[in-house]
């Protein structure tokens, strides 16, 4: 894992990035549940695109990859929806 | 034997599941979303069950008015602002209107039919010059409640308006569209007396009071025991409020510091679920990571380091989530 993290830095560093704006944002933003979904479909949304994106880029490309990224997209979309429910 | 080659087949990368556990697979993936959603559903069905709902989901919360008190006041200190007192009559009138809103089935400042903040201030026998309200729910400390008063414009416009000395607080424990819950109401006032003992030469006619939009701050109140045990009910207004120690039982609802049923919040327990589900996907995608890193296989999946950064977000999210709705 260790390879593979130095191989890819720059993609793992733009999702760090990017998740942790992202986080501080849906912590700012409290109470206005309405913000935080939308930064909930933002997460989801670029986390898909990020995904595949990185496979197009190491041309490990395949329909499963897309089906597991929209998966693992829409599980963690979920959850956090819910939880602002 | 069947059921370790079915877990093995779930957790552990082999042949049986293409070299990838099937619980990473996207089509299971898919399915825990739909189970999630499910358990969520499930909670949310408690409502219609009322017995079964307070024996196993409640809404526990430490709000106090002696907190809200100093906390609101400490908010208006730290801008220079005197702090408030509190008024038995604005208490009875916040009070009433938490006992309007249980009775009706509402949350908003005007009630199905029409009843505005004002009227429950004026029906305690409150004169005032200005008079505004700040609604909350579902809030579980008071710490969040006031940081969310403050971190909303219109709410902390009102806790950190100028003009208002007095402050009336009701918290109430109730059922409101099925599910329990502390609803607090805080209403605040400058009494028309008050102004003019003051000298303010723009007094109105207590007749055609200000309002302050709909929203007003909670003020601080000198002693809170006051507010419980004095007699806060208001000759002909048809305004009750309880005692020390007496509960609203028999209308459904009890007053802040009586209830004290502890049980697991729907709120809470889906965080459970969720933090579970989570950390089954996160776990199994270590594993995974560990197992095929030492094989060496090729096969062309999803990043399991991506997934563990985003499902570890989720979880950082959820569990730092707050709940509680203010209006």
């Amino acid at each position: 894992m260790k390879r593979e993290l130095m191989k890819s830095k720059f993609s793992y560093l733009s999702l760090i990035i990017f998740l942790v704006l992202a986080s501080f944002m849906f912590l700012v933003v409290w109470p206005d549940v309405h913000y935080q979904r939308y930064l909930i479909l933002l997460i989801s949304v670029f986390y898909f695109f990020w995904g595949l994106i990185f496979h197009l880029k190491t041309d490990q490309f395949s329909k499963k990859i897309i089906l597991e990224y929209l998966a693992i997209s829409i599980l963690a979309g979920s959850m956090l929806f819910l939880i602002t429910i | 034997m069947q059921s370790l080659s079915t877990l093995a087949h779930y957790f552990y990368p082999q042949r049986s599941n293409n070299y990838r556990p099937k619980l990473l697979h996207p089509d299971t993936l898919l399915v825990l979303s739909f189970v999630v959603i499910g358990f969520f559903a499930l909670v949310q069905t408690f409502r219609f069950f009322p017995t079964l709902q307070s024996s196993v989901l409640g809404f526990v919360s430490s709000v106090t008015v002696e907190e809200v008190i100093e906390k609101t006041n400490q908010e208006r200190l730290n801008y220079g602002l005197k702090p408030l007192r509190a008024n038995p009559q604005l208490s009875a009138a916040a009070l009433a209107k938490a006992q309007d809103m249980l009775d009706q089935q509402y949350w908003a400042h005007t009630s199905p039919s029409g009843k505005k903040p004002w009227d429950f201030i004026k029906s305690a026998n409150y004169n005032y010059k200005i008079a505004g309200e700040n609604l909350a729910r579902d809030f579980s400390r008071t710490t969040d409640m006031i940081q969310a008063w403050m971190a909303s414009p219109t709410h902390q416009a009102n806790i950190l308006n100028a003009q208002y000395e007095e402050i009336g607080i009701a918290i109430v424990h109730g059922r409101l569209e099925g599910f329990d819950t502390a609803l607090v109401v805080q209403m605040f006032a400058t009494p028309v007396q008050q102004v003019s003992q003051l000298g303010d030469s723009t007094i109105t006619d207590s007749s055609q009071p200000e309002y302050v939009t709909a929203h007003n701050p909670i003020q601080a109140v000198e002693s809170q025991e006051e507010i419980i045990t004095q007699d806060l009910a208001v000759a002909d207004s048809g305004v009750a409020t309880p005692n020390k120690g007496e509960t609203f039982s028999e209308k459904g609802f009890s007053i802040e510091g009586i209830l004290n049923v502890p049980i697991l919040s729907p709120l809470r327990i889906t965080k459970i679920l969720f933090l579970a589900v989570i950390m089954m996907v996160v776990l199994t995608l270590i594993y995974d990571s560990f197992i095929i890193g030492n094989k060496k296989n090729m096969r062309i999946v999803g990043k399991n380091f991506g997934h563990i950064l985003l499902l570890g977000c989720v979880a950082f999210l959820v569990i730092l989530f707050r709940g509680g709705v203010i209006k």
